[in-house]
C-alpha cells in the first residue's frame, strides 16, 4: 500500500457504466520520508474520505475487495485514512 | 488509474487473434496539471474518445477483458472514462 494525500478530484460524465457511482479522487503519493513524491494516481474512494485527507491506497486487483468497488475497474483504491498525520509522522520518525 | 492524453491511434492488420476487433489508441500519461509524466500506453478505447482528449486509464484486467470482449487479451490498459474536469485544491500543510 502507499501513503498519500487526497489533493483533488475528477469529474467525468462519459465513462463505462461500471464507473457510474464511483467517487474518483486524485492522490499524491508520499515517499519514504513522508514527502510528496510527485507521483499521482486517480483512486477509488471506498471509505468516504475528503479533500486534504491523508490516506492509504491499495493498488492492483485487491482494489476490488471492498463491496463498494467490487464491480468497478478499481486498480487503485483508498482503503484507510490516517486520522492524525502529525502524530503519525512524529511516531514514524521516532523509530528511525 | 492514470490520467492520460490520447495522442494517436494504432492500426494493425497482422496481429494475434486475441486483439482482433479492438480500437487501439496511443495514450501519454500526464500529471493533474497536464504535464507529461513520460509513460506511453497502447490502450483499448472503452468510451469512444478522440485525439487530444483527456482520459482515465485503468489496468484492471477483469474490466479490460469485458471492454475488449476477449478473455485473456494481451491489452493491459483501457480508456474507462473521459475527463470533464480536474479539480486540484491548494492545501495548507496540515502537519
Amino acid at each position: 500500500m502507499y501513503i498519500g494525500r487526497v489533493i483533488g478530484n475528477i469529474v467525468s460524465v462519459a465513462k463505462i457504466e461500471q464507473l457510474n457511482s464511483a467517487k474518483l479522487f486524485i492522490v499524491e503519493y508520499f515517499n519514504s520520508r513522508l514527502e510528496p513524491a510527485g507521483k499521482y494516481e486517480v483512486s477509488f474512494d471506498a471509505i468516504g474520505i475528503g479533500i486534504g485527507d491523508y490516506v492509504l491506497v491499495c493498488g492492483g486487483s485487491a482494489g476490488r475487495m471492498p463491496a463498494l468497488t467490487s464491480k468497478m475497474p478499481a486498480d487503485s483504491t483508498i482503503m484507510a485514512r490516517i486520522d492524525d498525520f502529525k502524530k503519525f509522522r512524529e511516531e514514524y520518525f521516532e523509530d528511525k | 488509474m492514470l490520467i492520460a492524453e490520447i495522442i494517436g491511434t494504432v492500426t494493425s492488420t497482422i496481429k494475434v487473434k486475441k486483439i482482433e476487433g479492438t480500437k487501439l489508441k496511443i495514450a501519454r500519461t500526464i500529471d493533474p496539471e497536464g504535464k507529461p509524466t513520460g509513460k506511453f500506453f497502447i490502450v483499448e478505447d472503452g468510451v469512444g474518445v478522440g485525439t487530444g482528449e483527456i482520459v482515465l486509464l485503468s489496468d484492471d484486467d477483469v474490466a479490460i477483458n469485458r471492454i475488449v470482449g476477449i478473455d485473456q487479451t494481451p491489452i493491459k490498459s483501457a480508456v474507462v472514462a473521459k475527463v470533464e474536469k480536474i479539480n486540484i485544491y491548494d492545501l495548507k500543510d496540515q502537519a
